[in-house]
């Protein structure tokens, strides 16, 4: 069989697609390929037309270019080693050469403790190099032994770059006091648990020695229990940088190992609410506790309170922000009592949700965001609410009316109708969709009324474009809703005797859609004194004028920027 | 509150010798022109917005060093794609197994998709066929992913195997795999 007569494969085809090689020859002839091309044609166009025509918006990556500039002077800029053949030569005289010696001297003797503190030093200063403004977040082991027992924990702490704002999450508060004592007793920072500068300044009154990438000081003062007899800073040998510490005290001894090392640039958002922590009041404390959240994360900023004067509004918006969108991709946002407001520089998100499970799934939610300390929680479940009601309320189930629907009248009297409609799985599906697509408009409501335009337009640009997706995703949800509703009451409509008229957009969407809403529930949950026809009719033109007002290119640009002139305050 | 002594924190800033100037001119005018391009790609294959930005930033360094050497470089888009997709193929082989959070890029795609209007009909099905393509070239992997995007960016086959250090062979064959893939997740 020569190769005209056989079908091409699907990597011949392609590559015949690609314009990569000859062209096939059998491809003029066969019908069968050419189709295959060109459905080939149509996939890749497809995937082209995704990409082109709907590719995201552009995000602009915050003050990208001058951080990498800044970064470009800092970082020391890669060598291309043995580029040439003398040195080649030269790099293979210098290896044998550095075995020998290495044979003789270990490296880590080669320099004395002070110079071993200050390259630490300088690369401690590198962390945030080329960062105007940074957030440096570390994550610390901490080990204190006794002779009577050993203690640990793990606990974060966050600073900001080069404000020096700080604060600590997490751990033994207990441990943790009792070391920054230590460490300020000494003259060392608590916020830099594992400094060279610090040590270096502490180590002035002591001998140090350095071997193997260990700095070891003895302290020559005398002191009280308080005061460091010796410590060990332990440095990377990758980059000098101090990656543990031990404190060597009369009766006790702290290790402190750094876990973790996060460094990203303050904006957005700019979390510069890091006041000092207040003891909550009792009556919050009470509150807290009868919520009965395992998840205290709420604890990490309750207190928070921003300093004042401080402008960071823009910054705090931002925030608030990425928190409503963490809730609306967990679903969290339909058909719940969710609130997301602002309060004393950080976010604090109050609510009531279904159940643990639920609150769970939104803590995690909550906690993946890089922001996380300052995002306050309070969220209870029903279970807990009924709880605290301490389950007096009895069952609240309603009996179920037994009488006709009132549409079901209009369907069985009219002379038309030739295949019934079935009225209670159509009533089922339409309140349905009517529900769900009602949680959509909350929702967008409660976004629109949020951030209005004033507010919307001072937000970052990721903040706008998170704020027009989630819009987008609502209005599409009820574009769906309304074309469900048109086709599955066509049968219904069908009944009227009279054309419908010509629609015209809806000028006020959203409110238009509330009242569609109530008028389906009028109609197809029985409310006794509902007119069914004038009611089916209404519904019909309501619907063929949200349609119109919905497929409108504009209404999703205008949602925050030019606001509808008739949306109200949420429910 | 805890101040820190301004010295200790202030950031280390090395100012750029002036013999780099001419490299910076021709770095700033390609990161002008193809950064929003290069974050794109990276969304595109699959990161998240924090490692798109991390290799975004990773990548333009890189540039800069590279144009430093006083290199010249053919098609600085070319390079740039090709260093972007061997980091981003790098950082999903280094973190496979995270859970990626937030908004897919289908998802992001579809919500545009389905904000351009047009009738009622066409826009459920656009948005459903639209919503299934994104989720078929999400579910490959992520080299067929690069050679998908990499060919969308007009790179030849040749081209893609260079940036990906692999055979022409097996490219052809990582986009055949690619197409056979996305056809049989479509129906």
């Amino acid at each position: 069989m020569s190769y005209l007569d056989r079908h091409l494969n699907d990597q011949e085809l392609l590559r015949s697609h690609d314009g990569e090689g000859k062209r096939m020859a059998h491809l003029e002839r066969c019908w069968t390929c050419r189709a295959r091309l060109r459905e080939l044609e149509n996939l890749t166009r497809e995937i082209v037309h995704l990409r082109e025509e709907h590719l995201l918006p552009n995000i602009q990556v915050t003050d990208s270019f001058a951080r990498i500039r800044m970064a470009a002077a800092v970082r020391p800029a890669p060598r291309r080693l043995l580029s040439s053949t003398v040195a080649r030569v030269a790099a293979v005289s210098g290896f044998a050469a550095l075995l020998a010696l290495t044979a003789v001297i270990w490296p880590g003797r080669l320099v004395s403790a002070n110079d071993a503190l200050r390259r630490s030093e300088q690369a401690e200063q590198r962390i945030a190099a080329g960062i105007p403004r940074a957030l440096v977040r570390q994550t610390f082991h901490l080990r204190r032994v006794t002779s009577v027992d050993v203690r640990e924990t793990s606990y974060e702490s966050w600073l900001e770059w080069p404000s020096g704002r700080w604060r600590t999450v997490g751990g033994d508060p207990q441990l943790l006091s009792e070391v920054q004592t230590v460490l300020r007793e000494n003259q060392l920072r608590p916020e830099f648990p594992i400094s060279a500068a610090s040590f270096l300044r502490w180590a002035n009154n002591a001998t140090t020695e350095y071997d193997s990438w260990v700095v070891t000081a003895h302290s020559t003062l005398r002191g009280g229990a308080g005061t460091l007899v010796a410590a060990e800073l332990r440095l990377r040998p990758a980059d000098w940088r101090p990656v543990s510490q031990k404190l060597i005290l009369s009766s006790r001894t702290f290790e402190i190992r750094e876990t973790g090392l996060l460094v990203r640039a303050a904006s957005p958002p700019d979390l510069l609410a890091m006041a000092p922590e207040a003891s909550p009041s009792p009556v919050v404390s009470a509150i807290k506790r009868s919520l009965l959240m395992p998840d205290r994360i709420e604890t990490r900023l309750a207190a928070t309170v921003l300093a004042p004067g401080a402008k960071h509004e823009v910054d705090v918006n931002a925030l608030e922000v990425e928190v409503w969108n963490a809730l609306h991709r967990a679903g969290a946002l339909k058909g719940s009592d969710l609130a997301v407001s602002a309060e004393g520089g950080g976010v604090v998100v109050t609510g009531t949700v279904a159940n643990r499970e639920k609150r769970s799934h939104l803590l995690d939610a909550l906690r993946s965001l890089d922001w996380s300390p300052w995002i306050s929680v309070q969220i209870e479940t029903l279970e807990d609410v009924r709880q605290v009601a301490g389950a007096a309320s009895s069952d609240t189930r309603q009996a179920i009316r037994a009488t006709p629907l009132p549409i079901e009248q209009f369907l069985s009297s009219s002379p038309s109708t030739k295949d019934k409609v079935s009225i209670v799985p159509l009533a089922n599906l339409v309140i349905t969709v009517t529900d769900n697509s009602a949680h959509d408009l909350f929702a967008l409501r409660r976004l629109v009324a949020r951030f209005p335009e004033q507010r919307y337009r001072l937000l970052p640009p990721r903040s706008r474009w998170l704020l027009d997706a989630m819009g987008l995703e609502h209005i599409q949800n009820i574009r769906l809703a309304i074309v469900r509703l048109q086709a599955a009451q066509h049968p219904v409509f069908a009944q009227l005797a009279d054309a419908s008229p010509s629609p015209s957009a809806s000028e006020q969407p959203l409110e238009e859609f509330e009242l569609l809403h109530s008028l389906l529930h009028a109609v197809y949950a029985g409310a006794a004194d509902t007119a069914p026809v004038e009611g089916v009719r209404a519904i019909r033109e309501r619907l063929q004028s949200l349609g119109e007002a919905f497929a409108d290119e504009e209404l999703p640009a205008r949602l925050f920027t030019s606001r509808i002139p008739t949306l109200r305050s949420p429910r | 509150m805890q101040r820190a002594d301004s010295q200790f924190l202030l950031p280390l800033l090395i100012a750029a010798d002036a013999s780099a100037e001419a490299s910076t001119d021709v770095f700033e005018l390609s990161y002008r022109e193809h950064s929003s391009g290069v974050f794109r790609h990276l969304v595109l294959l699959g990161l998240d917005s924090a490692a798109a930005e991390d290799i975004h930033q990773e990548t333009f360094l890189r540039l800069h060093f590279e144009l430093k050497k006083e290199r010249q470089l053919q098609s600085p888009r070319w390079w740039l794609l090709k260093v972007t997709t061997n980091l981003a193929l790098n950082y999903l082989r280094d973190n496979k197994g995270r859970k990626e959070l937030g908004g897919t890029p289908a998802q992001d795609i579809l919500d545009r998709a389905c904000s351009r209007g047009a009738d009622a009909e066409q826009l459920v099905l656009g948005a459903e066929r639209a919503r299934s393509l994104s989720r078929a070239l999400d579910q490959l992997s992520p080299q067929q992913k690069a050679c998908v995007h990499l060919r969308a960016e007009g790179m030849r086959y040749a081209e893609i195997a260079e940036a990906l250090g692999v055979s022409i062979s097996t490219v052809e064959e990582y986009l055949t795999r690619a197409i056979a893939r996305i056809r049989m997740n479509l129906k």
